[in-house]
């Protein structure tokens, strides 16, 4: 028996594990996965299946694992632009979050200090702050800065991206050493859980953390209390998790089944479901990019994360027409190295070194995801046919794009061609998703989206499940809205905005 | 530095094959090792020596190494470790550089043997008018995978300017790439 029970060792997981803990609480997290350093079996693997008219794919992006997505991520931690909240009010689309920016600033101010962001106290395009960076910003590359000098005068800024990696040492982490094996970070210098919060939590010494772990099913009383976790070992053996509290923290897929798989008489079509929308608007960003070759030399891939963006179309005007997006600007730059430029040549010996030496080192490229509308339709739901290794069905995505995403992804295409075109570039190379695609950039959202209305949400706006007064859901899929930026910042800000919240309610008596 | 000083300096082979990616299943060899290494008991020495000078002629040294000996028997290598076929095409292509020999006036001798000119000589007719050896295994297997493999190496990024394949050889150094690094051989004639 403990006083909260965890399910999910990410950042959402192990934030709210970590205050309730500071606050006195004992705390299980159950975690399904492993210590990424190991070999990661079948079953950490994620499985899903489609059913809609586009397929989605994030799988080989994702593993289940201890600090889950946390432990493998690029870092980019930009806020969230204060529009993207307020999509309903600001351009009369979408909705609107059931929180402002305003209200959630406190939290992102105390995610970056959590994940050590550094980032450009002085760029007056990016969401508002009142309060420095807590590290340091990484300098623009070289090909930043043409990029920047490029479009000086045309006002299309390039702004520093915040990053979740040391530009100094920061509470127990290293400085950053430039290992080039940045999205699995061997030094803890890009922030994971392991290294912070989840370490944290379980340094308060009232926080237990048990792997491989795999909640089954969460039981539930006649009043719709959450009383236990069901969870199975690697052996198939079954074990019983009692608590006061419950957090339900896995990524996105795997809470919406969780709860689609927990049916009894008080919940017959899943816990919190009463109105059909668990699994509902799901969203992500889907990827397109594309590169150019500039007169100067860009010297690519002496970096292999990002250190700027253009934002200049993630709150245009134009927003209630089209999806809104981010252009990142990548300093790796696809190009396997200096050998694929003898490729599409009969170049050999002196004349083609000069030919390498000449062509080499002039790309640029840029990766982008378009925002998508919260529509009902896109849902996750139980797969009727498959199981996975536990007998639980998988996840099951029904997902398609808008209107407004597609012109979206065409404003983004033509938007890439005006930069291409005034940094003059040449041999422009498009990369969109093929038709019937939806390739994720693994910014899994919605699903469980929290609001005021029980009809159209799943939690109320603190994470709560309508109806359900000691079960929380933290993580991306509480947005009601995707937005534009990476997401990792804002959910450990809502994470930390439950934590205040359940030790509020729990305070007065309210749990 | 010149990757023989790398090499002086104790550059172990297992650094090399890390910074080198694809090579990983060589890890546990080391230099002193690759003298005794696959490719050389698999092969005739008349035929590595062909490949070792091929290799010297397709990416000849000028302000940056050429393709060394070594350079070659870790294609070998890498080839082999991914394709089991490799002994098979590879003595299927190595007549047409035997029958281009020919060329260089000297019927019968090894391509290794020839002087760096003929060498050359032999090159610009079997490439440069490549006839039906065009598309066949000693173009595209043989010739064009020594050519990209050496510039995809961590020694062919010396090419463009690199101390060798980033990511490794920048470990240490975040400040560097917000600015230009310098080209070799730029502004010189090679």
């Amino acid at each position: 028996m403990s006083d909260v029970c965890v399910i999910g060792s990410g950042f959402s997981g192990s934030t709210v594990a970590h205050r309730l803990a500071l606050g006195g609480s004992r705390v299980t997290i159950l975690e399904t996965g492993i210590d990424h350093r190991q070999p990661i079996p079948e079953r950490c693997q994620v499985r899903y299946s489609n059913v809609g008219p586009i397929r989605y794919m994030f799988r080989d992006v994702s593993f289940r694992c201890i600090g889950g997505t946390s432990e493998h991520w690029y870092g980019n931690t930009p806020r969230p632009h204060p529009n993207d909240l307020q999509t309903r009010s600001a351009h009369g689309v979408s909705e609107d979050w059931p929180l402002t920016y305003e209200e959630l600033e406190p939290h992102l101010e105390e995610a970056e200090r959590v994940l050590g962001v550094a980032g450009a106290d002085d760029e007056p395009h990016h969401a508002p702050r009142r309060v420095p960076f807590p590290l340091p910003a990484w300098p623009l590359s070289h090909s930043d800065r043409l990029i920047r000098d490029g479009l000086a005068g045309s006002g299309i800024p390039v702004l520093s991206t915040p990053q979740a990696r040391t530009t100094l040492p920061y509470r127990g982490r290293p400085r950053c050493l430039n290992l080039g094996r940045c999205n699995t970070c061997p030094i803890n210098a890009r922030t994971g859980a392991t290294s912070t919060s989840l370490r944290w939590a379980l340094e308060t010494g009232r926080v237990e953390l048990v792997s491989e772990a795999t909640v089954v099913r969460l039981e539930s009383d006649e009043q719709g209390r959450i009383t236990e976790a069901i969870w199975v070992d690697p052996q198939g053996q079954s074990h019983r998790q009692r608590a006061d509290l419950f957090i339900l923290a896995a990524h996105v897929p795997d809470s919406v089944r969780l709860l689609l798989h927990s049916t009894s008489p008080r919940w017959p079509t899943g816990i919190g479901n009463g109105e059909d929308m668990v699994g509902r608007c799901f969203m992500d960003h889907g990827r397109h990019n594309a590169n150019a070759v500039i007169e100067e030399r860009t010297w690519p891939n002496r970096l292999y994360f990002q250190t700027a963006a253009i934002h200049h179309w993630a709150d245009a005007p134009d927003r209630a027409d089209r999806g809104a997006y981010l252009i990142e600007i990548l300093n790796y730059i696809g190009v396997a190295g200096p050998g694929s430029f003898t490729r599409g040549t009969d170049l050999w010996g002196l004349p083609l070194k000069r030919h390498i030496r000449e062509s080499w080192g002039h790309n640029i490229q840029f990766h982008c995801g378009v925002e998508m509308l919260p529509d009902p339709v896109n849902r996750i739901t139980l797969d009727p046919d498959e199981v996975d290794a536990h007998g639980i069905p998988i996840a099951r995505f029904d997902v398609r794009f808008d209107d407004y995403a597609l012109a979206g992804y065409a404003s983004a295409a033509a938007s890439m061609d005006q930069i291409f075109e005034i940094l003059d570039a040449r041999d422009v190379v498009h990369r969109p998703m093929r038709a019937g695609q939806l390739v994720s950039i693994y910014h899994p959202a919605g699903g469980l989206r929290m609001g005021r209305d029980p009809a159209t949400s799943v939690t109320d706006p603190w994470g709560q499940i309508h109806g359900v007064p000691n079960l929380f859901v933290a993580g991306t899929g509480l947005f009601p809205t995707i937005g534009t930026v990476n997401p990792t910042l804002t959910m450990i800000a809502l994470a930390l905005r439950t934590s205040e919240r359940i030790e509020s309610l729990a305070s007065q008596g309210d749990l | 530095m010149s990757r023989f000083t790398e090499r002086e300096e104790g550059l172990s082979r297992r650094d090399f094959m890390v910074t080198a990616g694809g090579g990983l299943i060589a890890l546990s060899l080391t230099w002193p090792a690759l003298a005794q290494s696959d490719p050389l008991e698999i092969f005739e020495p008349e035929l590595i020596n062909d490949l070792v000078a091929l290799g010297e002629t397709l990416v000849p040294e000028d302000v940056t190494p050429g393709m060394g000996r070594d350079d070659v028997l870790r294609w070998l290598e890498q080839r082999m470790a991914r394709d089991r076929d490799t002994p098979i095409w590879l003595r299927r292509a190595m007549p047409t550089l035997e029958a281009g020999v020919e060329v260089a006036g000297e019927p019968g001798a090894r391509f290794a043997a020839l002087s760096a000119e003929q060498r050359h000589a032999v090159l610009v007719h079997l490439l440069d008018d490549p006839g039906e050896a065009s598309g066949s295994d000693w173009d595209l297997r043989v010739v064009r995978s020594l050519i990209e493999g050496f510039y995809n190496s961590p020694i062919g990024y010396t090419v463009v300017g690199y101390r060798d394949h980033t990511g490794t050889s920048l470990a240490g150094d975040v400040t560097s790439y917000t600015g230009p690094a310098q080209m070799p051989g730029e502004g010189e004639t090679p």
